[in-house]
Order: structure tokens, then C-alpha cells, then sequence
């Protein structure tokens, strides 16, 4: 890593990766646009693009045994110079659903760049395929990486996860957690509060149905966690007046009381839980863990968590030794955190994940004979460790009860090896056509 | 309908063969790409990726770059990255939308070229080809940088006599180069290896294999001291007609597929088993494999579909089809329209095909429990250009007796 690996202490500003051509590592982690769909039941997608960008969908599809719910139209280079491109397409979701056994409820239409740049028009298209199929809700989708620094096509996923939910009358006990891959442990003192209060969780992870999932417009307010969910929760207030609040994941006891405390006053909670009592319950955990696992190394991941600064903070302030943070920008929300990590553990190393040199760090056939933990597929990868943490995107963690469970994900990395060449290289743990 | 797939996947593209290809010569393949062509590749097409340093990057095209035509990035990120990482050579592809932006890399090559004084290789790729054009593409350019250079320094060999027929055994020639080997047809299971093997023990010197398990040096050297070139895939062709160009090198188009491959020069005209076969495939494995259903196991109708961009160019070759009674017989297909595989898988019974392409008699409108579609036996022959890693452990090693073996699993 010589020359790619930065201290905390001589970061001047949020990006860790300084530009260049790009590399990727073997290790996948997160959910991409073609996992995330998956979440609406029953729902179908349709891809239109070049062979090259179809193919990496479709291999994911076919890996989650999603090719049931994955279709696609095949994008040539004529098609560029030919002014027909809204017919085709309409033609080609038309054959398409005619095939199918059965006619989906919802199907998820994704463009990729080259139709935004011959001007394709889209809203012509789905009139169309509105008329042809009145009962299908057809959802607009985006394959448009080169349009990422105006949207990311993350965040664009995750709002039009929720576009086929319809006004409806709100109930008033009934909330959304929207944005997650994963759904967040019913052990959480979230679950806990708000079920204490009387409120229905609803959260398109745990939905069954595409009822179930069309009655989360029922809900009147969105939780949201991840920061790439903020643009699914303004549309969702715009368009169906769902209030939201958001109570990112976090693992500092200070934040994940003040989330705690958010949630209480802007629902106005009559109700509380004794925070006193998991605190001490999560030290008890944490010391325990700490006996285990001792001063062996951990490195941690932005795959794994989008506060790996603040998860950094929280392990560092309990004495775990912390040496290396896997991530190419910090997010302005982390700030304080890394200024505390600047502050009190300066020699802490920012290494970034796409710099080209990241290709030589490290290869599976170099082994390290130190133990290491690493908390995400990235940070496994690159330390060549089988001793990790699978965590991805949070996965099921949230507040107190996150962290005990995280614990028990240490010990176990610590004591038990991973099948890591293996584990990595399959896209969004989890995920299921 | 045209260009539609309601339940197949799609094969590797020609940005990926360019990668697959030059992957193990020491180079700096950058595709000019935003995001996601990378991880593609990474993570279905190079399962070599874990274990050799092959550097492999995008350029995260932005759109501002790419509405107002800026190439300086590129330009200037490839520039700083060859300069410190001292590559052999620089290859340059292009996905879909710098291919719309009319993208000049062939102008880009020459001035990273100029700059760095690394030979740079700029390539009109668009991502709508297969594979097989991206890895004919990128050898045969590389052979022209680096064959010809070396040929009119006058170190060359002369000029070699011999036919496109079968001109090994014709005029004796014992060194041979095979070429169009890329992991996208020949995984990394030991088939490259069992290749090379096969034709040592019937008495060829292979002195290398284009392009795996080569250095760029030991190609160079083995293009310029053949006396023969095999292509072992439709993407071979092209590289031995190019290497035929500089060093006058005959060469031919054959993949040893079967025991008796080169025992029988004419194929069993006394099959006795009825049942229609349909391989799905690169096109001249799917002749190696063709060849040995005829002769070794007594079928008579074998059909093959290959899919592939280079497949129809092959056919279109003269010498192949006068040639080559196993496609005289209007048998082979190439195709890669999902209705088109469809009518023709219709009256098959049996299917050899990568094991997605199982959807086609398995998935569908028309194949319940009772249909024709069930009554068919389908034999998965996984192809990484097609499945990616998917069915990887399942590959099995096809050249020569190791077919013989499988198919025995299955006949």
C-alpha cells in the first residue's frame, strides 16, 4: 500500500482516493440496482442495453435464482442512428410480458445511459405500456452510472423501490422503515419502542405480498437509516405526505440515544424503554468481547457499514485496536467522528479502495500469518484474512441490541475462519429471486 | 420478437474479450467507462482475478465529460498511471457511450503513445459485440505492434509454404502456436494445459498459446518460429490470418475435441442412433464436439447454434466451408436470437448447451410437465463466456480423451 494509505492525522479533507483510473476489488458486498429490485414482491425486471451491461445483471439475477423475474432487450449499435427506439421498446416489454406465464403486478423498466443521451422518450413509452397493461404499476428504473454525480443510481433505486405505492388513507399507527436491504432485527430497541407504543413496522424487506407491500403507502410517517434512502423519503412525503425521520446507524452510545430521543419526541411517544438498563447490558457485552478477542487488529469497511468512521470511534473509544479504515470519501455526517479519531488515535490508516495501486496489495495467494479482523468483504479481501465479519450495509444491526449483536459476529470471526475467496465474491448476501 | 430475451442471459462482451485476451502479457487494459463495466468483468468474466496482478481498470466517465466531448482525463489519467506503473503496453476500449460520443481512441492512443513511449493499442469496442471480436481484435492488433515490428527488423522467419487444409500433417511441421485461448472459452479448469499437451503427444512443439500462460515476449517468439498456427476458437482466425500476413504462416481452425479426434480425417457416414443433437457454443469447440458424437458415439444429426459475433464471419470463409463437411451440411447456425434458439432446440432430443440455456426447455409458456419440452435431455456444458462463475466448478475439461470420458456420462 505504499503511498495509498493515509493517517488520520494527515487527512485534510473527506476523500481518501485522489482520482484516477479505477480498480475493482473481487470482494462485492453490497447490494446492487438488480438485488435491490428484488425486494418488491413478485415484481418483474426488464432491462434494455448493450450486451455489456446486461450481462453483469443478469449473472447476478441468475446467481440469486432471479432469472424468473429478469428480462431484456438487447441494444445495438444501429439503434443509435435509428429514431424508432420508443417503438422497439414498447414492443419489446410487450412480447416480453406476453411471454411471461403469468403477467407480473409490477414491472421495474430500466434504461441505461445511451437511451438519456439519444433522448429516447420514456414518458411516451410508459403512456403506452400504462394503456396495453392497465393492471401492471410500471416503475421508471436507471442503469445510469455515468450520471452518478448528479444521482447516484443508488439512491435513484432505492426511491423507485417505493414508486408503485398509491395515495391512500393514513393510518395512524402504522410506520415504514424504508431503504434497508436487510431488515433490522425485531430485538432492536426501535421494534421495541414503537411496538410498546402500538405502532405496525412495515418494511419492504419483510413483505410477502404485493399487497403487503402496496399497504406500506398506508403508512404515515418513513424511518429511514442509510443516507442514500433520503431521496426515496423527500419523494415519498411529496407524493404520498409521509412525514420522515431520520435516525442514521450508528454504533456511539451518545447517537444512538439521541436517535432514541428523536424518534420519542417526533412521534411523541408516551411510552419509553430504559435505555439505562441496555447500556449496561451492551458494556457487559463489549467487555466480554474485548477479553476474547484482546488487541488483535480490526479493519473495517465502507461495504460494511456507511459510518465506519463513527463504528471506528465506538471500537477505539472501547479500547479495540482499530488500525485501518477501508473507504475512498467520508461522508460530511462522519465528520466529528473522524475529527475525534484524528484527534485521540492520529496514527489510525485511511486506505482507499479504488486507487489503482489497490490491485497489488493484496492477492489471494499472498497469505499474512497475523491475525486480523477485518468487519466487511472489502477489508477481508484486502488484508487477506479469513477471520471477518460478513456485515454488510449494517445488515440486520440497529442500535444497542446492533451492537451486542455485533459482538457475537467478532467472537466469531475471531475464533471461527471464513471461507473468504468464496463468501466474497457472491453479490448481496442474502438476496433471494 | 428480435433482440428480445424473456429467460436467457447474455454473453461476455467485445470490451471483455479485450481484457480476457491481453490480461496475462504485463499490460494496462483501461476501459473508458463510468462505472460498472469493471465489476462485470471482475466478478463474472476473469476468473483470474484472484490470483495474477493483471491490471484491469475503468476511467469513470462522467457525464459532463462525456456531453462536452473531454478526453483530457482519460488522456491524462492513463498517462500518470502507465508512468508509474511501467506496462508493457496500453490497451484502450471503449463501452457503449463513448462509442455514441464518437470517441476518437485510436487518436487517444497515439497520444498517450507519444507521451509515454509504451506501444498503445486504442479499440472501437461498444459493448454490443461478444467477446470473440474483442479477443480477435486486441491479439491481432497486438501481433501488428509487436510481430511486425519484429518481422521488419529482418530477424524474421521467411516466408512458410503449406495449405489451410491440413497442412501440419502435409508438410511436417512440428512447431505450432495455438491461438484464441482466453479463460471465456477454456476456463481455468486445465483445459489451456490439456491442449497444449494433446497436440505435444502427437508430435507438435507448442511454443505458445495466445494468450494464456505466455509471457508477451514468449508469443513474439513463438509467432515469429512457427511452422503452424492452430485456431482453436472463431477469435483465433483472425490472429492467424494476421501472423500469416507478417511471417507467411499457414494455419488452420480445429479444436481437438475426443480420443479419435485426429485418428478419423473424415467423419462416420454410419451413425446409427436417431436422436437430433443440438450443441450450443463457440463455434469450432462445438465442431471438435460435433466430430466426436459422430464418430465415437454413432450419432447422425448433430446441429450446432453458435451464437457468437466471429462464428458467421467463419462461415462466411471459403476455405472453411469447402473444407469442412461438418458444416457443409447446412447443420450450423449462428444465431443469437432467443426465438430463433428456440424453433431450432424445438425438434432436438438432446441439448448440450451452457446450463442458463436449460430456461429455453425448461421456462416458459409452453413447457409444463407434458410438454416437448420436458421429453428432452439436456446435457450442461458450462461456458464461462455465458454463465460466468456461475456453473465454474461444474466446467469439465474437454479437450481430447477428457470429452470421450465426459460425454460417456451421458451416453
Amino acid at each position: 500500500m505504499n503511498g495509498i494509505i493515509i493517517k488520520a492525522k494527515d487527512l485534510d479533507k473527506n476523500e481518501v482516493f485522489s482520482g484516477g483510473v479505477e480498480y475493482s476489488s473481487p470482494a462485492r458486498g453490497k447490494w446492487t440496482i438488480a438485488h435491490l429490485s428484488m425486494l418488491i414482491p413478485h415484481s418483474h425486471q426488464i432491462y434494455i442495453g448493450a450486451i455489456c451491461c446486461l450481462r453483469g445483471v443478469a449473472l447476478s439475477a441468475a446467481e440469486f435464482n432471479g432469472l424468473d423475474r429478469y428480462s431484456m432487450i438487447h441494444i445495438k449499435d444501429f439503434d443509435m442512428v435509428d429514431t424508432s427506439m420508443e417503438g422497439f421498446v414498447i414492443d419489446g416489454v410487450t412480447d416480453i410480458l406476453n411471454h411471461l406465464k403469468s403477467i407480473p403486478p409490477c414491472v421495474l423498466l430500466y434504461t441505461t445511459c445511451i437511451h438519456h443521451f439519444v433522448a429516447c422518450d420514456m414518458n411516451l413509452v410508459f403512456r403506452t405500456l400504462r394503456e396495453r397493461f392497465p393492471r401492471v404499476d410500471f416503475v421508471d428504473c436507471y442503469m445510469t452510472p455515468t450520471m452518478r454525480k448528479k444521482t447516484a443510481p443508488d439512491d435513484l433505486m432505492r426511491s423507485q423501490l417505493y414508486a408503485a405505492l398509491e395515495q391512500k388513507e393514513k393510518k395512524p399507527k402504522q410506520i415504514n422503515i424504508i431503504g434497508n436491504c436487510y431488515a433490522k432485527s425485531h430485538d432492536s430497541e426501535l421494534y421495541t419502542l414503537l411496538e410498546k407504543n402500538g405502532y405496525t413496522i412495515k418494511d419492504i424487506c419483510t413483505c410477502k405480498t404485493y399487497s403487503e407491500y402496496k399497504s406500506m403507502a398506508e403508512s404515515f410517517c418513513n424511518i429511514y437509516m442509510l443516507p442514500q434512502a433520503a431521496l426515496a423519503a423527500a419523494k415519498l412525503k411529496s407524493r404520498l405526505n409521509q412525514n420522515f425521520i431520520y435516525l442514521p446507524q450508528v454504533y456511539t452510545f451518545d447517537k444512538i440515544e439521541q436517535n432514541l430521543t428523536l424518534l420519542s419526541s417526533s412521534l411523541n411517544l408516551t411510552q419509553s424503554i430504559d435505555t439505562e438498563v441496555l447500556k449496561q447490558n451492551t458494556k457487559t457485552k463489549i467487555e466480554q468481547t474485548k477479553k476474547i478477542i484482546g488487541s488483535t487488529p480490526i479493519a473495517i469497511d465502507y461495504t460494511a457499514t456507511n459510518r465506519h468512521v463513527n463504528l471506528a470511534r465506538f471500537l477505539l473509544e472501547n479500547n479495540f485496536n482499530v488500525f485501518r479504515i477501508y473507504t475512498d470519501v467520508i461522508h460530511p455526517e462522519e465528520n466529528d467522528d473522524l475529527e475525534w479519531i484524528k484527534k485521540n488515535f492520529p496514527d489510525t490508516e485511511f486506505s482507499p479502495t479504488i486507487d489503482y495501486r489497490c490491485r497489488f496489495v493484496n492477492s489471494l495467494s499472498k497469505k499474512s500469518s497475523d491475525k486480523k479482523i477485518a468487519i466487511g468483504q472489502k477489508a477481508a479481501y484486502f488484508l487477506n484474512t479469513e477471520h471477518f465479519v460478513n456485515l454488510i450495509e449494517d445488515s440486520e444491526l440497529s442500535g444497542f441490541d446492533g451492537i451486542c449483536r455485533l459482538c457475537g459476529l467478532l467472537i466469531d470471526a475471531y475464533n471461527n475462519k471464513k471461507d473468504m475467496r468464496n463468501l466474497i465474491q457472491v453479490k448481496a448476501w442474502g438476496c433471494e429471486g | 420478437m428480435k433482440r428480445v430475451s424473456y429467460r436467457l442471459s447474455s454473453y461476455s462482451s467485445d470490451l471483455f474479450g479485450v481484457a480476457s485476451a491481453l490480461f496475462e502479457l504485463g499490460g494496462l487494459t483501461v476501459i473508458h467507462d463510468a462505472s460498472g463495466c469493471n465489476s462485470t468483468y471482475t466478478t463474472h468474466d476473469e476468473p483470474r482475478w484472484y490470483d495474477m496482478d493483471s491490471m484491469v481498470y475503468i476511467s469513470a466517465l462522467t457525464e459532463s465529460d462525456a456531453v462536452m466531448g473531454n478526453d483530457r482525463k482519460l488522456i491524462e489519467d492513463i498517462i500518470k498511471t502507465a508512468e508509474e506503473s511501467k506496462p508493457k503496453f496500453i490497451a484502450i476500449t471503449s463501452s457503449p457511450l463513448p462509442m455514441i460520443m464518437g470517441t476518437d481512441f485510436k487518436g487517444i492512443a497515439r497520444i498517450i503513445q507519444k507521451h509515454t513511449r509504451i506501444e498503445t493499442m486504442g479499440f472501437n469496442t461498444n459493448g454490443m459485440n461478444t467477446y470473440d471480436v474483442g479477443i480477435a481484435e486486441s491479439l491481432s492488433e497486438l501481433a501488428l505492434r509487436f510481430c511486425k515490428k519484429d518481422a521488419q527488423s529482418g530477424t524474421a522467419a521467411t516466408a512458410k509454404t503449406g495449405t489451410t487444409s491440413d497442412p501440419a500433417r502435409k508438410t511436417g511441421a512440428k512447431k505450432i502456436n495455438l491461438l484464441g485461448l482466453t479463460p471465456l472459452d477454456f476456463s481455468i479448469n486445465g483445459n489451456a494445459e490439456e491442449l497444449k499437451k494433446y497436440y505435444e503427444s502427437i508430435g507438435y512443439k507448442v511454443l505458445s498459446t495466445w494468450a494464456m500462460g505466455n509471457t508477451l515476449e514468449e508469443l513474439i517468439y513463438g509467432a515469429k518460429n512457427a511452422d503452424l498456427n492452430i485456431a482453436v476458437t472463431t477469435a483465433g482466425i483472425k490472429i492467424a490470418e494476421t501472423l500469416k500476413e507478417i511471417y507467411g504462416t499457414p494455419y488452420i481452425a480445429e479444436c481437438p475435441v475426443g480420443k479419435d479426434f485426429h485418428k478419423s480425417k473424415t467423419l462416420s457416414k454410419t451413425g446409427t442412433r436417431s436422436e437430433k443433437i443440438v450443441i450450443i457454443g463457440e463455434g469450432i469447440i462445438s465442431l471438435g464436439l460435433k466430430k466426436c458424437l459422430l464418430n465415437e458415439f454413432n450419432f447422425k444429426d448433430v446441429i450446432i447454434i453458435s451464437p457468437l459475433k466471429l462464428s458467421s464471419l467463419f462461415l462466411s470463409k471459403e476455405e472453411f466451408l469447402q473444407k469442412n463437411e461438418l458444416i457443409l451440411n447446412q447443420n450450423f447456425f449462428t444465431t443469437d436470437e432467443e426465438e430463433d434458439i428456440e424453433q431450432i432446440v424445438q425438434n432436438a432430443d438432446i441439448i448440450i448447451a451452457d446450463p442458463l440455456y436449460e430456461r429455453i426447455i425448461s421456462y416458459g409458456k409452453s413447457c409444463d410437465k407434458n410438454s416437448t419440452c420436458a421429453q428432452k435431455k439436456f446435457i450442461p456444458f458450462a461456458h464461462e463466456a455465458y454463465s460466468g462463475r456461475i456453473f465454474h466448478k461444474t466446467l469439465p475439461v474437454f479437450i481430447a480423451g477428457h470429452a470421450t470420458e465426459w460425454l460417456k456420462k451421458f451416453f
